[in-house]
């Protein structure tokens, strides 16, 4: 594939003024000799402008694959796709002007120093000599690595490598950054380091942002919405709180709760009464309440209405770990 | 089609100063010139010892004699130059994953494995103009005699046929560098390649010789011809040289015309001579090259 080459300055190319910054139309990728594999089978996204959109799923669900048909690497085999406005086959190259990317994957060239690794790719964006020398010295002391600029890449640790691989990704000032495991392999001060990066360029340059990760930690920190993926198709995509949703309404609510002026046995019956409640268990003086849907007023006043009070009244919170593993189950 | 000529060029730099400074090439490079001296130097000597005695050897021209054992030397070793500039080309692009990420910015394939042949060829051919100067240097301090404009001529030629046959073992490389993952394979694949096409052919095609008649016979002389033509040395050797191998073990006789610096004949009769040699010595190169280049578009990025 890799399209028709535009002739145009870096400075020509601009994103377009589409509402989303990455767009897919029933995206799909088929390998094998006789296409019995879907990669990726009928993706359908929307991300908007400026924002952090985790892209996450278990190993071979389509993520790289996905990633890599945005960046024009691989062509769809069905469907379509926009990237900051440019079609994923016919403007490849206009794509890749606006859009930075991290892979995994990332490899450098370890016998040049940061610097003359930078003004390698800085020439392949056609930037002006004085333009590219302040903004790679502008660029190492964002990420972190001045005091490394004339070091040889090769002698990096994974975290430096890391960094660097983010400001490789951003010597063209990218509207759209595809972030591959950005943290895979650093250690937790210098994984915080990179996400608060992250965060900051989001905040700071409006840069939105792909974020394809399997450290739901990561992910729950730093993205406003996040896409889950298995076996190639799209499963949920929404924030935290709309993944709860989907997870509440396929396997209902878990509540706990406590009692005041009231047995908690008597509690018990009173609550298994509410129409909705589906399981109930008395556990350390705790009652555990499984119920089909959100039932917090109906459960207070059942129990009030037996004479008692709700000292406690908590929803066991998944967190996106819980939720990501809920979302996938059977799939 | 989506060839970008400047950003091929902004790789060969790359490519061109990251080969020049690996110590492996600056080893061989410093071996070759070392060797192209001390070669010439002894040409030199014995040429002027023949002049003493009254025996011009045969190109009657000292400053050419002097490029025979030069082209001796480069039989053996420009291949070894061109291996050294190409067999981990793609290899250590891909171990190292920085494919990956040049992929990622605006080049694609194409551009990508032009401005790596671009930068092997450019540094070939700087190597190729050095080890010739330093050739003609050192027949022009000993002897102290000029060069006239014909001599210049047939270095010019020579220089180019030289710089052909290197390249025929630099594209091998870099078809074995997109074939092969691993770069230790690929230098032993190399290696072999050139032992057996360069200083082991004549051997060979001598073991097979006699394998199928004890006695030499025009049948199978015109088989082992035939099997000569698969050694881009048998080309280059004729074509510089007049002999069909400067291969290990080489007989010494030459053919009629002694190649590009036997000055007894013109450059047309030269050509009449030898131009299916020239022919093959332009196409292969060219064949491996397109080869690496197809293969290259067609790779997988991800593996």
């Amino acid at each position: 594939m890799e399209s028709m080459s535009i002739e145009l300055e870096q400075n020509e190319i601009v994103p377009k003024t589409d509402e989303f910054a990455i767009e897919t139309i029933n995206l799909s990728k088929v390998f094998g000799k006789e296409n019995q594999i879907r990669a990726v089978d009928n993706l359908n996204l929307q991300i908007r402008k400026g924002e952090v959109f985790g892209f996450v799923g278990p190993n071979g669900a389509g993520k790289t694959t996905t990633m890599k048909m945005l960046i024009g690497l691989l062509e769809p085999s069905e469907g379509s796709g926009k990237v900051a406005g440019f079609d994923i086959v016919r403007e490849v190259i206009n794509i890749r002007v606006t859009t930075g990317v991290l892979p995994e994957p990332a490899g450098f060239y370890d016998n040049l120093t940061a610097r003359q690794n930078l003004r390698f790719y800085a020439k392949l964006y056609d930037i002006k000599p004085d333009v590219r020398e302040k903004r790679i010295v502008n660029l190492l002391e964002t990420v972190d690595l001045t005091r490394a600029i004339d070091q040889k890449t090769g002698g990096f640790s994974t975290g430096m490598r890391k960094r660097f691989g983010l400001a490789q990704a951003l010597i063209n000032e990218p509207s759209v950054l595809f972030l591959d495991e950005p943290t895979s392999g650093i250690d937790p001060l210098g994984a915080q380091m990179m996400r608060d990066l992250i965060k900051d360029l989001n905040r700071s340059k409006g840069v939105t942002v792909f974020l394809s990760s399997h450290s739901m930690e990561e992910v729950e920190d730093i993205c406003d919405r996040i896409a889950i993926i298995a076996r190639g198709k799209l499963l949920a995509v929404g924030s935290v709180e709309d993944l709860r949703d989907i997870v509440r309404a396929k396997e209902g609510v878990h509540y706990l709760l406590e009692f005041q002026d009231i047995p908690i046995s008597e509690a018990a019956e009173a609550v298994n009464n509410v129409e909705g409640v589906q399981a109930l268990e008395i556990q350390n003086g705790t009652l555990h309440v499984h119920a089909k849907m959100k039932l917090r007023p109906e459960i207070a006043k059942a129990v009030k209405t037996a004479g008692g009070t709700v000292s406690m009244f908590e929803e066991e919170e998944m967190n996106l770990q819980k939720l990501f593993l809920k979302i996938i189950e059977g799939v | 089609m989506n060839c970008d000529f400047e950003k091929a060029l902004i790789i060969a730099k790359k490519e061109f100063a990251d080969s020049f400074w690996s110590p492996i090439f600056l080893s061989l490079l410093g071996t070759l010139i070392l060797a192209i001296f001390a070669v010439t130097y002894r040409e030199i000597l014995q040429t002027e010892f023949y002049s003493q005695i009254g025996e011009i050897p045969v190109p009657q021209s000292a400053v050419l004699e002097g490029f025979y054992n030069t082209s001796l030397m480069m039989a053996w070793f420009s291949p070894l130059i061109g291996i050294s500039l190409s067999f981990d080309s793609i290899i250590k692009e891909r171990k190292s994953a920085s494919l990956n990420v040049l992929l990622t910015h605006p080049v694609f394939r194409d551009t990508i494995i032009l401005g790596k042949m671009l930068g092997a060829v450019l540094l070939l051919m700087v190597v190729m103009l050095i080890s010739s100067g330093i050739s003609l240097g050192t027949i022009i301090l000993l002897l102290g005699t000029k060069v006239s404009l014909m001599e210049l001529n047939r270095i010019a030629v020579w220089f180019i046929l030289t710089f052909l046959y290197a390249l025929s073992f630099l594209s091998i490389g870099l078809v074995c560098s997109i074939f092969i993952r691993e770069a230790k394979d690929s230098i032993v694949y190399n290696i072999v390649i050139w032992l057996t096409l360069s200083i082991m052919f004549t051997w060979i095609l001598t073991f097979f010789r006699y394998s199928l008649e004890p006695i030499v016979s025009a049948g199978s002389l015109d088989i082992t011809n035939s099997l000569a033509a698969l050694s881009p040395m048998h080309h280059y050797a004729e074509l510089s040289t007049g002999r069909a191998s400067l291969g290990w073990g080489a007989g010494g006789e030459r053919e009629n015309i002694s190649g590009i610096l036997d000055i007894r004949f013109t450059l047309v009769q030269w050509l009449k001579e030898f131009w299916t040699n020239l022919i093959v010595l332009f196409i292969a190169p060219l064949i491996l090259l397109i080869a690496a280049y197809l293969k290259f578009l067609r790779e997988d990025i991800s593996a």
